[in-house]
């Protein structure tokens, strides 16, 4: 029986100046990134030594910052209505294209690495091939601000949520929406799939967090603890455990199984705007509106990991977690003390854990040398590479010019967008059509 | 002599619990927060609009901000505008209703009071369209005050007739009455609120026609077909519905 600890605060970043948006670990734990409304990302550096990287290109606020499941690409999602793709390196290369006619909130990868999904207040989600970046089709039915889009763990669905009140699952073999999720306490923040694909977690800008089976299509637990807007939620590998921020100032971990919250987690200085697992598990962080980023080592998911790994050489011939491991089960005696949730204060220890601030390093495309930014060294970086038309010749244009370019841009993803319902509609005609003649031909 | 209705003034705390700088202090906070696409700012016309039916179907959706006290005078909503409520946001449209609580003041300086409001929102936000509302009828039976709501808001059509980025939105006092000019209590529950929903239905409506033709969206009310704000949305997928 081993002993559970509690979580504890290894990390403080500091550079972002303004609120941090977003924040993920790459796949070998590494590097940290993190995307502020600062129109900046950064990417911090675990190793002591080595410096940060500021990536500087995004024109506006960027959203949304995603490694990919190799690790070796960074995607950002910005309200410059752009999405860009970073090598995380001193270089910092990146290339940039135009993904949506509005401020793009989110950004995804599949777990194959192959595509990306992204989400925007145009109300449409859209995939894209990360090779090339090529626009595959939209997901259209949000009558509002989308605010967030996830792959499924197989990458055969999507599930995004939006100011619309409804969080939608789809189906990227069809393309269709297989289910319609109401939200009715308010706009949804984010969402994110159960390692098993079985279900999905929602965040609610009413402070509620809900759990839905989507085999099933209904609710499966409703936690209400947090006092304000619920902004961001990550479920812990083991599928355990669910990770949430809040406009109250609090991190908070559940328990799914209990159906409970565990630890109230205190660090951050007003509203808590993104938090993140690590891929195994074993670490989360979070970042805020007082522009901090902090790295918390979990702890109490040892014996977790120690029951997986036990787990999975039993059952192996058994099918995945069933709709009874999610469900709160009362009668369970339960290993560690039933007690009431647990609260963690981190804010003196962020006092006392002056980090050793890395040194920054700002990494530009080179269309921006020559305009200095801040005190620390700049590197140049190799420019954009393959970078889509609209970027490129922005810089070399008239104003004039360069608005009409991007209203022809616009028009383009307009006609793009009507090119795939019509599209639609023609598989759709077919399909009756067929209907059609096979109805006939039974009465014949 | 200087007319009272435009000198900006806070609200004293007369009863000592500091609502009003309370809830000041809270707008300026959604002002940072939020991303609103319409602020509507006033008195508590406005503030009780948060509360009726349609708000949530209607206005939520649109990312609506409601910066309405009650009992807010010209003078106050002055105050309000220029100490900072539309500072950090940028929204698309600004609804304006206040000057029905102006008791003391004559329907020249009420419209005067009103007209300084308008000029201190264009001045913070001038690429936002102002919708100034009309001020509503009051009072079961015809009155003195009714008449000077007439006249206030003859004053203020002329002067925003013709100005750029302004709608001066005028719901006729008949729609409010029965046939014999009384104001019946399912309208107004009091004479000079409006009731949740018959109330609000008639100021809403209009408002809402104004508001989504300037945003250039219709929200849908059950949402179940597909809806894009592009052209591509006129094709209406026609399913087995």
């Amino acid at each position: 029986m081993s002993t559970l600890e509690d979580p504890s605060l290894e990390r403080h970043f500091r550079g972002h100046r303004d609120v941090v948006t977003a924040v993920d670990f790459n796949p070998n734990m590494t590097q940290l990134a993190s995307s502020s409304l600062d129109n900046n990302l950064m990417v911090w550096n675990f190793k002591a030594k080595m410096r940060a990287y500021r990536f500087v290109g995004h024109k506006d606020a960027v959203n949304c910052v995603k490694f990919s499941p190799s690790g070796h690409l960074v995607a950002s999602a910005s309200r410059d209505k752009t999405v860009r793709l970073w090598i995380p390196s001193v270089k910092g290369e990146s290339t940039v294209f135009r993904a949506h006619t509005a401020n793009v909130r989110s950004v995804d990868f599949s777990s194959d690495g192959q595509a990306l999904c992204t989400a925007s207040d145009d109300k449409t989600i859209k995939l894209w091939t990360v090779h090339r970046q090529k626009f595959m089709f939209s997901l259209l039915q949000h009558s509002n601000w989308v605010r967030t889009a996830k792959f499924s763990p197989d990458g055969r669905l999507v599930v995004s949520g939006s100011d619309d009140k409804t969080v939608l699952l789809w189906d990227l073999q069809s393309r269709q929406c297989l289910h319609t999720f109401h939200e009715t306490g308010g706009f949804v923040n984010c969402v994110d799939f159960h390692p098993s694909g079985t279900c999905i977690a929602s965040a609610c800008t009413d402070g509620g967090v809900k759990i839905w089976d989507i085999r099933m299509n209904k609710i499966l637990q409703n936690h209400t603890a947090h006092a304000g807007s619920v902004n961001k939620v990550s479920f812990h590998a083991s599928g355990n455990y669910l990770l949430t921020g809040s406009d109250d100032g609090t991190l908070k971990i559940f328990d799914l199984l209990e159906g409970r919250i565990f630890y109230t987690l205190h660090g951050h200085q007003g509203p808590v705007t993104s938090v993140m697992f690590s891929r195994d598990g074993q670490y989360f962080a979070s970042g805020g509106h007082d522009e901090q980023v902090l790295v918390w080592k979990t702890n109490f998911d040892a014996e977790c990991e120690a029951n997986i790994k036990s787990k999975r050489k039993r059952d192996r011939s058994v099918e995945g977690p069933t709709i009874d491991d999610i469900h709160p089960r009362q009668d369970r005696i339960s290993p560690r003390p039933v007690s009431s949730e647990n609260t963690i204060d981190a804010r003196q220890e962020i006092r006392r854990l002056e980090d050793v601030t890395q040194g920054i390093t700002n990494v530009m495309p080179t269309e921006q040398l020559g305009t200095s930014k801040s005190g620390s060294t700049m590197t140049s970086g190799a420019g954009d590479s393959s970078a889509p038309m609209t970027q490129q010749l922005d810089s070399t244009l008239s104003p004039e010019l360069s608005d009409f370019v991007q209203h022809v841009a616009s028009q383009l993803d307009i006609l793009t967008q009507t090119v795939s319902l019509l599209e639609k509609r023609m598989t759709m005609t077919e399909n009756q059509l067929k209907e059609c003649m096979n109805s006939q031909r039974k009465e014949t | 002599m200087s007319n009272p209705a435009t000198d900006p003034k806070p609200v004293e705390d007369a009863q000592g619990d500091g609502r009003w700088m309370s809830l000041h202090n809270s707008f300026l906070h959604d002002a940072k927060e939020k991303e609103p696409e319409v602020v509507l700012i006033g008195d508590s016309l406005i503030a009780l609009m948060a509360q009726s039916r349609l708000w949530k179907e209607m206005f939520e959706p649109l990312h609506c901000l409601n910066f309405g006290i009650g009992g807010d005078n010209t003078q106050h909503v002055l105050w309000r505008v220029l100490n900072g409520e539309l500072d950090q946001v940028q929204p698309k449209v600004i609804v304006l209703l206040v000057g029905t609580n102006n008791h003391s003041h004559s329907a020249d300086q009420v419209a005067e009071g009103v007209l300084a409001v308008t000029r201190a929102i264009q001045e913070k936000q001038p690429a936002s369209h102002l919708i100034v509302i009309g001020l509503l009828p009051r009072g079961q039976q015809p009155n003195p005050l009714r008449e000077k709501h007439c006249a206030v808001n003859k004053r203020l059509a002329e002067e925003l007739e013709g100005r750029a980025m302004t709608t001066f939105l005028r719901v006729e006092d008949k729609e409010f009455m029965s046939a014999e000019g009384t104001i019946p209590r399912n309208v107004m529950y009091d004479f000079l609120h409006l009731t949740m929903d018959k109330g609000y239905q008639k100021l809403c409506e209009p408002l809402l026609e104004e508001i989504q033709n300037l945003l250039g969206t219709y929200v849908k009310v059950e949402s179940t077909s597909f809806d894009t704000s592009s052209m591509a949305g006129e094709f209406d997928s026609a399913g087995p519905n």
